[in-house]
């Protein structure tokens, strides 16, 4: 028996395996453990950030920043409505700059719903988060809507949907680590910004996430999720998604927006007036 | 500083390093928490932990050939306190630790252990250590010399030995096992 064979039977004994680690539906929560951990001091040198007015394409973003002792801290104002408008560092206006660029200026062009936030976790490829909240009878509701666009081939993400089944019916047989049933159906696809979309949902694996539409335009593929309740919530959302001049997408953004992408942490509480 | 050819300031070139070595190792941490850790909130903990220490040391990292097995090593420290008691709950992380147990959870371990697990969880510790490291994270020994912080033959020679060992008593069960087969014929004829 070589070192090899006795390996192979030592992993044999894996009581978890790392595809069924990777089939766990937690990027929201470890994203938020990543910004939670990045909130915290670090050993970062900070520059000393020299005060600059950032303009871009005759419309001026009133750009307000701050450094605190452990976070950078933007926050992009509508407008220079209060007349505060005030420079940023240059690295970090053009991050922004560069962030809004990159990210399509879609909306969900329905009542209530906002854009939450921005992120674009690699080059190219990111998420725009949206929110909706809402009174119910119970109490307050938040629905959210998680458009991401990527720049790998759309049947490459389709095919990830559906063998998650198989793949972690395989974990769950090798392992015994047990996952609640994960079961996907493809519903008839719809038309999405002028392009087809394949609608696919799914039950009892995350409850906070009903379904995924998958589409290509131009050079990105595009996946929206949502939990909003139901085939028909997905759809509405769908048929209010709209593409908009860049101009008035930055208008659509909320004053106080939060930007996450990965070298732009930002946390409004720690906000200063400069 | 300056980041796929774009001016970055120091804290956020930190940042995207961390959000970049987190979506690459994370779940690999994970993996190696849950399969060590009693409870999945506890490998929860030691996730939270392992990375918090990753973000401390961000400037001083070791080189990205290295981060994966130096990961591990901080992870294994993490879940040694644990096990002291020296480490109740971790501060940060609190949906991981309500998300992973609901997502992940372990059956209990079988009354029946089969005969490589019997075998590895009679083992010394240290020998036990070398051999899933090799088994179940698949490193080779340079990097279980990173994960124990232990130099590189020294890493090969525990492995060998562990190997040899786990080697030895996996033989010795199956020569115990075959006369206890023929045995079990016998009455059933």
């Amino acid at each position: 028996m070589n070192k090899r064979e006795i390996d192979t039977i030592v992993a044999g004994t894996n009581p978890v395996s790392f595809a069924a680690v990777e089939a766990l539906p937690l990027a929201e929560v470890e994203g938020d453990l990543v910004r939670e951990i990045t909130a915290e001091p670090a050993e970062v040198r900070m520059p000393n950030l020299k005060p600059r007015r950032f303009r871009r394409g005759g419309r001026q973003l009133a750009l307000a920043g701050a450094v605190c002792a452990v976070a950078l801290a933007i926050l992009i104002a509508g407008g220079a409505g209060d007349g505060s408008t005030v420079g940023l560092d240059k690295a970090v206006g053009d991050d922004i700059e560069r962030l809004l660029k990159a990210s399509p200026p879609i909306v969900i062009d329905a009542p209530g719903w906002k854009v939450e936030a921005l992120s674009e976790p690699f080059e190219s490829e990111g998420t725009t988060q949206f929110s909706h909240d809402y009174e119910t009878e119970s109490g307050p509701e938040t629905d959210y809507a998680e458009l991401q666009w990527l720049l790998e081939p759309m049947r490459r993400r389709v095919r990830a949907i559906a063998t998650l089944p198989q793949v972690i019916k395989r974990s769950e047989e090798k392992t015994g680590v047990k996952m609640a049933p994960y079961v996907v159906k493809e519903l008839a696809p719809v038309q999405v910004l002028g392009a087809q979309a394949r609608i696919f949902t799914h039950r009892e694996f995350n409850h906070s996430l009903s379904g995924w539409a998958i589409w290509r335009l131009r050079e990105h593929t595009f996946q929206l999720r949502t939990n909003t309740p139901g085939v028909a919530g997905l759809r509405r959302i769908l048929a209010s998604m709209r593409e908009i001049e860049y101009e008035a997408w930055l208008d659509a953004l909320p004053p106080t927006i939060v930007k996450q992408g990965q070298g732009i942490v930002v946390k409004l509480d720690d906000v200063r007036s400069p | 500083m300056s980041f796929n050819g774009e001016e970055t300031t120091p804290r956020e070139g930190a940042e995207r390093r961390f959000a970049r070595l987190y979506a690459e190792n994370g779940r690999h941490v994970m993996a190696y928490a849950l399969r060590r850790a009693g409870r999945p909130e506890d490998a929860a903990d030691v996730v939270s932990e392992t990375f918090l220490v990753a973000w401390r040391r961000v400037e001083d990292l070791p080189p990205e050939e290295e981060i994966q097995p130096w990961l591990y090593g901080v992870a294994r420290r993490v879940l040694a306190n644990q096990r002291r008691g020296e480490v109740r709950r971790a501060r940060l992380g609190e949906r991981l630790r309500q998300e992973l147990p609901r997502l992940a959870s372990t059956d209990p371990a079988p009354d029946v252990e089969d005969v490589p697990t019997r075998i590895l969880n009679r083992m010394e510790a240290r020998d036990r250590e070398v051999l899933l490291l090799a088994g179940w994270e698949g490193l080779g020994p340079a990097q279980i010399a990173t994960v124990l912080g232990i130099s590189g033959p020294a890493a090969r020679n525990r492995l060998h030995r562990a190997r040899r060992r786990f080697r030895k008593e996996l033989e010795r069960a199956e020569a115990q096992r075959a006369p206890h087969c023929e045995l079990e014929l016998e009455e059933a004829r």
